[in-house]
């Protein structure tokens, strides 16, 4: 099912004019990091070298888990009902590591050494060093779970054979990588004890990124399915009350995802004694990231999932995907170096937040791009038996 | 006020497991209000 090539006016469309412009603008300010370097584009100094974009890697891992999340759910729990959304699933997924590997590019720079970790100076010690690892072989296993779409595509059908025959395996193995890289992320901060607020601080922060990630990963799969109905609600096969039903059960699944999370992070709390911290600043904005966009959620899957009301469930997974967001950036921006007065406080440049909404925006058109021309909405005809 | 490591620890503990053990209570009845089908199914 190949599509025909776009006419002039559609490629003019309105969302082709924006998206174009971001991209162009998001892609100078890109050149003049590297022409320039990191001081010309971003406000990182010597005390405060995580910033805007460390967050954003974490978010963009974070919130890729709907890859393994849903290959999890299909090929190891059997839950084949979920079958039409793995590969947009695995795709956004693809996508979101593509776009940790672009940020991290950006923010380390030296591109041409990104094989130095496995090649040259492997850092057996460094949690970084496994981090690397484990997204590379993540990566690459994400690339060879997408491409039967791409030889569906082009017709290469002993090809796509072979691979598919690779599908369960390449699932374990995802899920091993995924739960060692989303952990470790958390790890890193096991590194500065000090310089992250207590109440993000803990020695279970590698089980907290873990957790949310999975709650993460499922509410990027609901809104993913809603997205992709909206905009590609033509080529896609899987009818709305089939959509519907698919996010209501992965409402099921999140909401006990999230209680677990929810009690995990209270028993953290009172195993460090941590309750007065509480009754701060900091407290209040931790209580609004706990209770605001953890707890709620959890209640709000729950009751969705029992009455049947998938509108609920889906404004739920926007406010799930935006506290994963919000957690990752409180963890990696806000209430890291809490201790600092205000002028020593770091604030991203704007330039920092251009080339965070050029790599979002690139995404986006990637995963539209893919999904208008392959077979990832809907079953290609020759293979309608099942892959 | 606590002036010894023991101590702390020892309140620190035991109201974890004090915590853990009412949110595992808690899950209960969350874990049958999520599992258990509800009456609009059951008529279908």
């Amino acid at each position: 099912m190949n599509q025909p090539a776009e006419s002039r006016t559609q490629l003019l469309s309105p969302f082709n004019i924006i998206t174009g412009l971001i991209l162009a603008f998001g892609g100078v300010i890109v050149i003049l990091r590297f022409a320039y370097g990191l001081s010309y584009a971003t406000n990182l100094t010597h005390t405060t070298t995580w910033g805007l974009w460390t967050g954003f890697k974490l978010v963009f891992v974070a919130l890729a888990a709907s890859g393994y999340a849903l290959t999890t759910a299909v090929y190891i729990f059997g839950m084949h009902e979920y079958h039409p959304l793995v590969r947009p699933a695995v795709l956004s997924g693809f996508l979101g590591y593509t776009l940790f590997i672009c940020i991290l590019i950006f923010d380390l720079g030296r591109a041409w050494r990104i094989y130095y970790p496995f090649l040259v100076q492997a850092g057996f010690t460094s949690a970084l060093f496994e981090i690397a690892l484990c997204v590379a072989l993540y990566y690459s296993t994400q690339f060879l779970e997408l491409t039967p779409i791409g030889f569906e595509w082009l017709g290469w059908k002993r090809w796509r054979k072979v691979f598919i025959a690779g599908t369960v395996g390449m699932t374990i193995f995802g899920l091993l990588l995924s739960i060692l890289h989303q952990s470790t992320l958390g790890a890193l901060f096991l590194t500065v004890p000090r310089k992250l607020h207590p109440l993000w601080y803990s020695p279970y922060i590698p089980l907290h990124f873990f957790i949310s990630s999975a709650m993460g990963g499922v509410s990027m799969v609901i809104m993913v399915g809603l997205v992709c109905k909206r905009v590609f609600g033509h080529k896609m096969e899987i009818k709305r009350e089939t959509l519907d039903r698919l996010t209501i059960g992965l409402a099921k699944g999140c909401s006990i995802i999230m209680a677990v999370y929810f009690g995990v992070k209270v028993v953290d709390i009172s195993l460090a004694n941590k309750w007065h911290y509480l009754f701060s600043g900091w407290g209040l904005w931790y209580l609004v990231e706990i209770l605001g966009f953890v707890l709620l959620p959890c209640l709000l899957y729950a009751y969705g999932f029992k009455e049947k009301r998938p509108r609920l469930i889906r404004f739920t997974a926007v406010l799930v995907i935006l506290g994963v967001i919000l957690n990752r950036l409180n963890v990696s921006v806000v209430a890291f170096n809490w201790q600092f007065s205000l002028e020593q406080r770091y604030f991203p440049h704007w330039m920092e937040y251009v080339v965070v909404v050029f790599l979002i925006t690139a995404g986006i058109v990637a995963f539209r791009w893919v999904s208008k021309r392959m077979p990832v909405l809907y079953d290609h005809p020759d293979y309608k038996a099942g892959h | 006020m606590f002036h010894t490591l023991h101590d702390f620890t020892l309140h620190a503990k035991g109201l974890s497991y004090l915590m853990a053990g009412l949110l595992m209570l808690a899950f209960i009845p969350f874990w049958f209000f999520i599992v258990k089908k509800s009456t609009r199914d059951k008529k279908k």
